[in-house]
């Protein structure tokens, strides 16, 4: 197990960094952001003065050694827009995605998994009918939408939670659910149609003939046999919410990671735009790693092999 | 009267409507004897025992009469939770593949432990049982061994942990579900001898359903035939073996391979040369990433020559090395060390163009049909593949015409050209692979268990094919198998693999009527070859 | 039902906005930064302005006239010199006093090259000026070049803390105004406390939070429910309430700029009938808050140099494609492909906006197409220099001159040097030049007349309209916005209503 994630890190941080360089010269390649930063009024002296202030007149491989160097010493440089150095301001912001990310799946995964399950053990049931129907639903419904109408009904009609903002946990409420949303519906299919294909084995049919109970043939036996497609998903919905579930971010008004890039990308704040990616992309990669981890621990084949 | 099936019929809505699985079935067993429910694919010997599991889903199965009286109680008329109850603890049921039937994620001593924990058993009181229980069906070092997982465990030792569970809690019925198919001949044989003792000792009664009459010759004290859902014969297996009534019974043990005389056939020039063939996988690669695996000798130090004309029938059990043998021989892998030359010229280090040409001259036929033919082409499509591949064999325009002719050759007809594989039954899509190896004329076919997947009157059907081949074109053929019985009727001369290595080798009548070598004895006596019928 | 939802939630109920003299104010973003000497940025001067930090003159917004701050009188002694005298028995929230000296030094921090403060780039660059002290409280600010309204310029200039660091950007505004900032959570709140030491009169309001969202519908329920006092701005769509929401100009004008040079814009009955063709009265009160104004020129009515004898074009149709016939009759190539340039979300509607304005400029048969190019996209098409193989390009901007005067507009929008001009016209040069250096009412006539001649003569524009926001403002506030509020919100003028 050991060698196996110190292998799995390996090839991670060779991504990291490929990714690392990739955006660096993809992102500078946009041309200088001067224009952004000064009054429409600016003389060309003011730009010139800007871009030489920045490095940005500087050939882009001088402008890659010097981040470079940066970083060996732990510095990403600064934001363009908020003059504070870029890696503060995406560690600050990145525990507010992560909590967001951290509360909403394991709600995902008990929904999808329980409601999943039980779909299966009749198919074509009222209950399997009422489950994909909610679920169909709730993957197609857009973010946005639901966010809104959300704020609309329990805020302002109901006047039960807040509207936005951070600060008690009943803040956390809609953007949560809104968040919980697709992937739940995404996941209850994922499970309901690996349950099926989990009960129409064999090892169902001896368990059946051991004379096991129905309940324990679903969540004993055929349970665990059926996780490991939902774990890939899983996994995928999660590495989307850690990239910043920026619609929830914006509507709702917590300052998180997803908010933070968009806001980048627009106004060409190289630094910051670099130190989200690295930070979410080490977050991906740990939820890889964690998936391959998550793998073995559900079968113990895997673990053998 | 332990167990009575009475007038059971049992139907299957389909889209191509009603099927009636099993119709007006009616057989009993009693305590300590053993039932054999003897029938081929499709027959609906499954389905009766099913039904009495409580396996059948209904809906949307339909059980439109019948009773299933268990020490007098019909059991189709009893509740769910009574059914359940008598799951396990009074009726147990083992199935055909024992890698399937035991859930891969949980250790075998939890599962053997859960058929008495569900019966109320404490959990301290069954895990010392199952250590019993693991010791009594043959399984070593119980202790350890029953926190490893069903797939550290080979087939046989599956199947005996199956056993193990089944009989924690003495059933007063054993239902066995081909118990035996998916394992090797002399593994098949313990693990019978095994079913027997247990019977002996706990006057257990038993259903052994099963396609082999090797093993209803064995063990069955009584046997009913199904064919189509419908018994069509019943009486002491005795009886039924030596005398059959009816002419399905008397056509299935006709089938049965091994009872004809020997082929001999005049061989000519040396065709294949194997000098000294090696295979391992491992050695180096994997001693650097875990540092602990030995390197697996597959084929070790192999050497024969075959003939023009013959027929050498490769006979082992698993991980004898016989498929690895035959993938080499083919060029679909290299030898580690050694020489194979075909025709005079060694196999490894030719050119391409020169493989390529090779490769006309030796064809192939898998065991599954249904995966070595790809279900998305046409059976036109599939069979001119190799024209495709060898263009100046054949021209396009004559295609049509040759697929048509080959058809017809292996026993099918011409509009089958245009069908998809799922469209055709098992033998049938083994027919379409034959056709396919035919189509470049080759000098040399390999047939790796090409009818091991078949029942056994189709097995016959299709050795006969085989021959029929043999004689016309003066075809070679490599036939490796397991099946001892089917290589006597087919085969020139056989190589007995065991390890790696050649154990026995020898024209086959000297191999079957003289063996010298222990596991060859073993074998034989463990696949019930039978001798030439009298009359 | 709703009771037993309550019920559920009972532990915590929404959080209303703190005690009764205490405010909480949203934004429409957050800042970046909150130093002084990027105070004219709205994103910051509606927090800070007038409330943490001071100028020394103020802009009064209705006239485009100056009233005294920390100034109390100001005289010109020549062209280049101008004598301020500074107000007695001002602190800064550091203790540090407030004299000759602090300005001095104010002074030379915000024109610092070191930092890029908007201050410095948008009114001082250029400016060679120098600050001396006359006595503690006279200051004498000194220009290479005559600086005929340099107090408009000092209007613009915050007074931070002697004692705030130069060369390096600070987050944390030291001034005299009656507000001192308590603390800015990065992502979260600013938060302004009244210092209880300000030399003038104490406001009512004794604590400000403001905190910032980008979703309208948000922002007016955060208001509804009383969990917001104040909101700067929401959609049109969303002020659905007469008590709360209130209307108020917000200093932007919109407007097409013509591409003067390419053909067939570079003739004036294209340009005439562009301006003909377009129906602004439709937008009015449908797409566009009803409250919005039409414009004739590029600056409104807040700003000294406003040509008030100006009226709107007639939505003329017939007589658009009557110019336009004319024009192609003497082979203007009316037919060519003409680009409608707009910015996603540039404003309210601003899409269906330049969707709209397609059809009618179609329907008088013109050959449009309608762009919607992304920020950095729509800065090329805006500044120079300009693709000399461009297509002819009807470009919608806003601008938003709220620094009092027409000098802050002009030159970069219509001389021929201009960053964002496509003008070429020798007379409007002269004119521009000559009226930077005058002052008063010559001053008012000259720019009077550059817009007259912008408006009627050459017709390089299509003047569009002075835009509005929505501000909402809660039941316990007592307000009602100008348009000093689009670049700043003095929470002195906030009352408390008394219920």
């Amino acid at each position: 197990m050991g060698s196996f994630i110190f292998k799995r890190s390996f090839q991670s941080i060779l991504s990291l960094i490929f990714l690392v360089i990739v955006v660096f010269f993809l992102a500078r390649m946009t041309g200088s952001p001067a224009m952004l930063y000064l009054p429409p009024e600016a003389t060309q002296d003011q730009i010139d003065a800007y871009n030489a202030l920045h490095g940005f007149d500087d050939p882009l491989i001088v402008q890659f050694g010097s981040f470079i160097t940066g970083v060996f010493q732990g510095d990403f440089g600064n934001s363009l827009q908020y003059s504070r150095p870029a890696l503060d301001m995406v560690l600050a912001a990145f525990p507010t995605t992560l909590a967001l990310a951290a509360v909403t799946m394991p709600l995902v995964l008990l929904i999808s998994i329980v409601t999943g399950a039980l779909a299966a053990y009749h198919p074509g049931g009222v209950f399997d009918r009422l489950a994909s129907l909610i679920s169909l639903i709730g993957a197609s419904m857009p973010n946005f939408w639901v966010a809104i109408v959300g704020v609309l009904v329990f805020a302002v009609t109901l006047n039960v939670l807040p509207t936005s903002g951070t600060g008690t946990w009943q803040h956390w409420v809609l953007p949560v659910a809104v968040l919980v949303l697709r992937p739940a519906g995404v996941l209850v299919q994922v499970m309901r149609t690996s349950m099926m294909t989990a009960l129409s084995s064999v090892y169902v049919k001896a368990a059946k003939a051991k004379g096991v109970k129905a309940r324990a043939i679903i969540f004993v036996h055929a349970l665990r046999n059926s996780l490991l497609p939902v774990i890939t998903v899983a996994s995928d919905q999660a590495a989307g919410i850690v990239n910043g579930a920026v619609i929830v971010e914006t509507v709702f008004g917590f300052p998180g990671i997803g908010k933070l890039m968009i806001d980048s990308v627009l106004m060409r704040d190289f630094a910051v735009i670099q130190a989200a990616i690295l930070v979410t992309a080490l977050a991906v990669f740990l939820i890889n790693i964690i998936v391959d981890i998550s793998y073995a621990f559900v079968d113990p084949r895997i673990r053998h092999s | 009267m332990l167990l009575s099936v009475r007038n059971l019929s049992i139907q299957f809505p389909s889209r191509a409507g009603l099927v009636r699985a099993v119709e007006d079935v009616s057989w009993d067993v009693n305590a300590g004897e053993t039932l054999a429910i003897l029938g081929e694919s499709g027959s609906g010997k499954s389905v009766s025992a099913s039904a009495v599991m409580n396996l059948i889903e209904t809906p949307p199965a339909v059980i439109p009469q019948g009773q299933i009286l268990f020490e007098g109680h019909d059991l189709l008329q009893a509740d769910a939770e009574t059914r359940r109850r008598i799951n396990g603890k009074s009726i147990s049921m083992i199935f055909q593949d024992p890698l399937a039937a035991l859930n891969p994620v949980y250790p075998v001593g939890w599962q053997i432990a859960e058929t008495m924990r569900v019966h109320g058993i404490a959990p301290d009181v069954a895990q010392a049982r199952v250590i019993e229980l693991l010791a009594r069906v043959g399984i070593s070092e119980p202790e350890r061994r029953m926190k490893d997982y069903p797939h550290q465990f080979s087939g046989g030792q599956r199947q005996r942990i199956m056993i193990a569970s089944a009989i924690a809690l003495k059933p007063k019925l054993l239902i066995a579900d081909e118990p035996t198919s998916a394992l090797d001949v002399t593994v098949q044989a313990r693990v019978l001898d095994l079913l027997k003792e247990i019977q002996a000792e706990d006057g257990m009664g038993m259903v052994l359903i099963t396609h082999d009459l090797t093993v209803v010759e064995r063990v069955a004290d009584r046997v009913v035939v199904m064919q189509a859902g419908r018994i069509v014969e019943s009486g002491t297996s005795a009886e039924v073996m030596r005398n059959p009534q009816h002419d399905y019974t008397r056509r299935l043990l006709d089938a049965i391979p091994g009872r004809a005389g020997f082929s001999d056939i005049a061989a000519g020039r040396p065709m294949l040369e194997v000098q000294s063939v090696s295979k391992i996988y491992g050695g180096l690669a994997r001693q650097f990433a875990r540092l602990r695996t030995q390197p697996v000798r597959a084929v070790d130090d192999v050497s024969f020559t075959m003939a023009k004309g013959e027929t050498l029938g490769v006979v082992g059990e698993s991980g004898s090395g016989k498929s690895t043998l035959a993938r080499m021989i083919l060029g679909l892998d290299d030898p580690t060390s050694g020489v194979i030359r075909f025709d005079g010229r060694a196999m490894q280090g030719q050119s391409e163009a020169e493989a390529y040409k090779m490769r006309r001259r030796v064809q192939f036929v898998f065991q599954d049909p249904t995966a070595s033919l790809n279900p998305r082409m046409t059976v036109q499509q599939i069979i001119a593949e190799p024209w495709a591949i060898h263009p100046d064999v054949l021209p396009k325009s004559q295609w049509r015409t040759r697929v048509a002719e080959l058809l017809e050759q292996v026993g099918l007809k011409p509009d089958h050209a245009d069908r998809h594989p799922h469209q055709f039954s098992g033998g049938q899509r083994q027919r379409i692979a034959i056709a396919r190896a035919l189509a470049l004329k080759p000098e040399l076919i390999v047939c790796d268990e090409a009818v091991s997947a078949l029942d056994v009157s189709v097995q016959a059907q299709v050795i006969d094919l085989l021959k029929d081949l043999r004689r016309d074109y003066g075809l070679s053929y490599v036939f490796v198998a397991h099946d001892l019985a089917l290589v006597r009727d087919f085969a020139t001369s056989v190589l007995v693999m065991y390890g790696g290595r050649i154990v026995e080798q020898g024209p086959v009548r000297d191999v079957y009527d003289n063996p010298q070598h222990d596991y060859t004895k073993a074998l034989l006596r463990a696949s019930g070859v039978i001798p030439q019928q009298a009359a | 039902m709703r009771h037993i939802i309550l019920a559920l939630l009972a532990c915590a109920s929404p959080a209303l906005a703190g005690p009764e003299t205490e405010v909480k104010i949203v934004l429409p973003a957050g800042p970046d930064r909150l130093d002084p000497c990027e105070m004219p940025r709205s994103v910051i001067g509606r927090i800070i302005k007038q409330n943490v930090v001071e100028t020394l003159v103020e802009l009064n917004y209705a006239d485009a006239t100056l009233m005294p701050r920390l100034a109390t009188s100001w005289t010109q002694d020549s062209p280049t010199e101008w004598t301020f005298k500074l107000r007695e028995g001002v602190t800064f929230h550091d203790g540090a006093p407030f004299d000759a000296a602090a300005v001095i030094a104010a002074m030379e921090r915000t024109i610092d090259p070191a930092l890029t403060c908007i201050t410095r780039t948008k009114f001082f660059d250029g400016v060679d000026i120098t600050a001396t002290a006359v006595d503690p409280l006279t200051v004498k600010f000194t220009t290479a070049q005559p600086s005929p309204i340099l107090p408009t310029l000092l209007a613009q200039m915050a007074i931070s803390s002697p004692n705030t660091p130069l060369g390096v950007y600070t987050n944390e505004p030291i001034g005299t105004g009656p507000y001192r900032f308590v603390e800015w959570v990065q992502g979260q709140d600013v938060t302004l406390e009244r210092s209880g030491e300000y030399w003038g009169e104490e406001p009512v309001i004794t604590k400000a939070t403001y905190v910032w969202r980008s979703e309208s519908s948000v922002v007016a329920a955060m208001v509804a429910t009383n969990e917001a006092d104040l909101a700067f701005s929401i959609a049109p769509q969303d002020a659905t309430d007469p008590d709360m929401d209130k209307v108020y100009p917000n200093s932007d004008s919109a407007m097409f700029r013509l591409s003067v040079d390419v053909p067939p814009l570079n003739d004036i009955r294209v340009r005439r009938a562009i301006n003909l063709a377009i129906d602004r009265t439709a937008f009015l009160g449908t797409i566009l808050s009803e409250e919005a104004t039409e414009a004739t020129q590029q600056v409104g009515p807040n700003v000294f140099g406003w040509n008030d004898s100006l009226t709107p074009w007639e939505y003329d149709p017939d007589e658009a494609m009557r110019l336009l016939a004319e024009a192609k009759a003497d082979g203007v190539p009316v037919d060519t492909e003409m680009r409608l340039i707009g910015r996603p979300a540039m404003f309210a509607n601003s899409n269906e906006f330049v969707q709209a304005v397609g059809e009618m400029l179609r329907a008088v048969g013109l050959n449009v197409n309608m762009e919607t190019l992304e920020m950095s996209q729509w800065l090329e098409v805006a500044n120079k220099p300009f693709d000399p193989a461009r297509k002819p390009n009807i470009f919608l901007t806003m601008h938003d001159n709220n620094s009092g005067d027409a000098a802050f507009t002009v030159y970069f929008k219509y001389h021929s040097n201009g960053r964002q001009s496509e003008l070429h016209n020798p007379e409007l040069d002269a004119l521009i030049e000559k009226a930077a250096t005058l002052s008063g009412d010559e001053r008012e006539a000259a720019y009077n007349e550059v817009f007259r001649m912008i408006y009627q003569d050459i017709v390089s524009d299509v003047p569009l309209f002075h835009m509005v926001n929505y501000m909402r403002i809660g039941p316990r506030i007592d307000f009602t916005p100008t348009i000093a509020n689009a670049v700043e919100l003095q929470l002195a003028k906030l009352q408390l209503k008394s219920s």
